[in-house]
């Protein structure tokens, strides 16, 4: 009879790893990463199985608003080729207020169902209403601009706050950041005819989100949100305000 | 509990949907960063006005006391286009009862606060422009410039500097043009000044027939100021007489070359038709508007204009300045785009808005 193999070498233990002849236990970086998976699997659970309790959750929510920029900024254009002359890339003066309408969507991380950690999104917004075109310049030339045509989008990124609940009731607070391109088009004039005009504004970005929301189910919520501009371009240039529906605990 | 979840997210894309229909619109109107409604000020620069002719008649005289154009012509000075050189070389006006009433007038100015300064025409006895070949012919002469040295002192006397304008030379009177100004300086400075109206180049050999007439750098030394005559911008298709951008090209490259120069502002407008252009008055533009119940609109430029049909059906185009578009190219030459030594040169009272002076000053610190 042939004695049988052992299945595993008793040497061989689970965790170590054989290294030149000596053996080690798990380096930092392999439990990290072990303790990352697991996290995940955690967190993955609690999204998929949304009434199971865990410390931290997932929410995902879109939103509707409308939004107001108090000043319009002044924008960069590109370079531009008339019949009377090339004007390099330069800026642009404008001014005045805008009404935007538009749609956005975010995640969230909150954490023990009270911090609220508002982790990446997005929002787009056109303007609304009836506005005169803006007389301005560029580089000496005589621009007009379409503020009507004005598009912005917000490029949103972490940021951190704070919610509270009572029953069916939640409101919650946070300061986040971001960037926020918007673009305008418009006309340089070049005797009696005209040539298009680009132009856009980046700016960074960092709001006051408030909002106050009333539980549907387990896992919607309807929410009025307020969310005051307190940098953008300048300093407290408008808010947003609108209806956001969240999914999440 | 999925029929709410489907309510919500189908609430939210209606009204992403319904919102999608309201966009903004044009209002019609204007809202203005340059110009008379605009916030911010005009930039202070020192502004001079021509005059085509000796005299002034009493409209121009009463505007050019007034305290708009003090406040908007303030260092500047009035330049009065009407010394003529001669076949021989002489200056006239050389009559004493002229040159009485030249200096009568040029007193007159500077009692208001104006400096006064007399340009050369080059034109012959009848007002007609020479050619520019016949102009080189009499710039090519030694003698000929030497007899316009000797005589000019006496008919500036009144005045505090001269004005040389010379057009439609050919490029190769380049030599003599420098001669000539080399010359005059010799005799005006620094008693006087002496400045020189150049064409507005753009680039470099110039895109205009006659520019390489002017070596701006060899003028250099021997002139105070340059007029760069940005004037005339449409000549073949209707449109402004000036366009504020092109000016800044062609001041900033003749700026490259001598730091002390003027951009020009018409005062008129140019009635394009059928059989060619005519300079036109603003009260010529305004009496046509109304005379043929055209409507006056403005250009990508902001300068007004408007179409009519002339006698015999003939299409007119008639382009023209007002107090509105000149504000709009004086506030897009920004101190950032035009140097605030750069001055301001209008040319042709007599022709302007009547407003103009006044609401210039008023949008001035």
């Amino acid at each position: 009879m042939f004695p049988r193999a052992p299945r595993r070498a008793p040497h061989y233990p689970r965790v170590e790893l054989r290294n030149g002849g000596t053996t080690r236990r798990a380096t930092p970086g392999a439990r990290w990463v072990v303790r990352t998976a697991g996290a995940s699997l955690v967190v993955a659970a609690s999204v998929t199985a949304s009434d199971a309790r865990a410390d931290f959750d997932f929410q995902v929510a879109t939103t509707v608003s409308g939004a107001w920029l108090r000043e319009t900024p002044d924008f960069d254009a590109k370079g531009v080729t008339t019949s009377a002359r090339d004007i390099r890339a330069g800026r642009v003066r404008t001014s005045g207020g805008l009404a935007m309408i538009g749609f956005g969507g975010d995640v969230d991380l909150t954490i023990d169902d009270r911090w609220k950690v508002p982790l990446f999104g997005g929002a787009f917004f056109w303007s609304v209403g009836a506005y005169d075109s803006t007389i301005t310049s560029f580089d000496g030339s005589i621009a007009r601009l379409r503020p009507w045509s004005t598009m912005r989008g917000d490029f949103l990124l972490p940021g951190v706050g704070r919610r509270w609940k009572h029953r069916r009731n939640m409101w919650a607070a946070a300061v986040r950041t971001g960037f926020s391109i918007a673009a305008m088009g418009g006309s340089v004039a070049a005797g009696a005819e005209t040539a298009p005009l680009e132009m856009s504004a980046v700016t960074f970005l960092l709001q006051l989100e408030l909002e106050a929301c009333r539980r549907l189910d387990p896992s919607t919520r309807a929410c009025l949100q307020v969310v005051p501009r307190l940098y953008e371009h300048q300093l407290l240039n408008g808010l947003t305000f609108g209806l956001r529906m969240e999914w999440g605990r | 509990m999925t029929t709410k979840r489907l309510l919500a997210l189908g609430a939210s894309v209606a009204l992403a949907l319904g919102s999608l229909a309201g966009c903004g619109s044009d209002g019609g109107g204007q809202r203005e960063e340059i110009g008379l409604g605009a916030d911010p000020a005009l930039p202070p620069r020192t502004a001079s006005v021509v005059v085509d002719g000796c005299v002034l008649d009493t409209w121009s005289r009463a505007t050019l006391a007034g305290a708009g154009a003090k406040r908007v012509l303030r260092g500047g000075e009035v330049i009065l286009l009407c010394l003529v050189p001669r076949e021989d070389g002489t200056v006239g006006p050389r009559d004493p009862s002229a040159r009485t009433a030249l200096s009568a007038l040029a007193q007159d100015l500077k009692r208001d606060g104006y400096r006064v300064h007399l340009g050369v025409a080059f034109t012959d006895e009848s007002g007609q422009r020479y050619d520019g070949q016949q102009t080189r012919a009499f710039l090519q002469s030694p003698e000929w410039r030497r007899r316009l040295a000797e005589t000019l002192p006496l008919v500036i006397e009144p005045a505090d500097g001269v004005e040389l304008d010379l057009q439609r030379l050919p490029d190769d009177a380049r030599p003599f043009v420098t001669a000539l100004v080399a010359e005059l300086a010799a005799v005006v400075r620094p008693a006087r000044r002496l400045n020189v109206f150049v064409p507005p180049s753009v680039a470099a050999p110039s895109d205009l027939p006659g520019g390489e007439a002017f070596a701006r750098r060899e003028l250099a030394p021997h002139v105070d100021r340059m007029r760069i005559m940005t004037l005339d911008f449409s000549e073949r298709e209707p449109g402004p007489t000036i366009d504020p951008g092109w000016a800044v090209d062609a001041v900033r490259l003749a700026k490259g070359d001598f730091p002390r120069v003027d951009v020009s502002y018409p005062l008129y407008g140019t009635d394009f038709g059928p059989r060619g252009r005519r300079p036109v008055l603003y009260h010529d533009a305004i009496a046509i508007a109304t005379l043929a119940r055209a409507p006056i609109e403005r250009g990508p430029t902001g300068a007004p204009f408007l179409r009519y049909v002339a006698f015999g059906d003939e299409p007119h185009q008639l382009w023209f300045d007002d107090a509105e578009s000149t504000a709009r190219a004086l506030g897009a030459w920004s101190a950032d785009v035009l140097p605030l030594d750069v001055g301001v040169l209008f040319y042709g009272l007599g022709a302007e808005d009547p407003a103009l002076f006044e609401r210039l000053g008023a949008r001035m610190l």
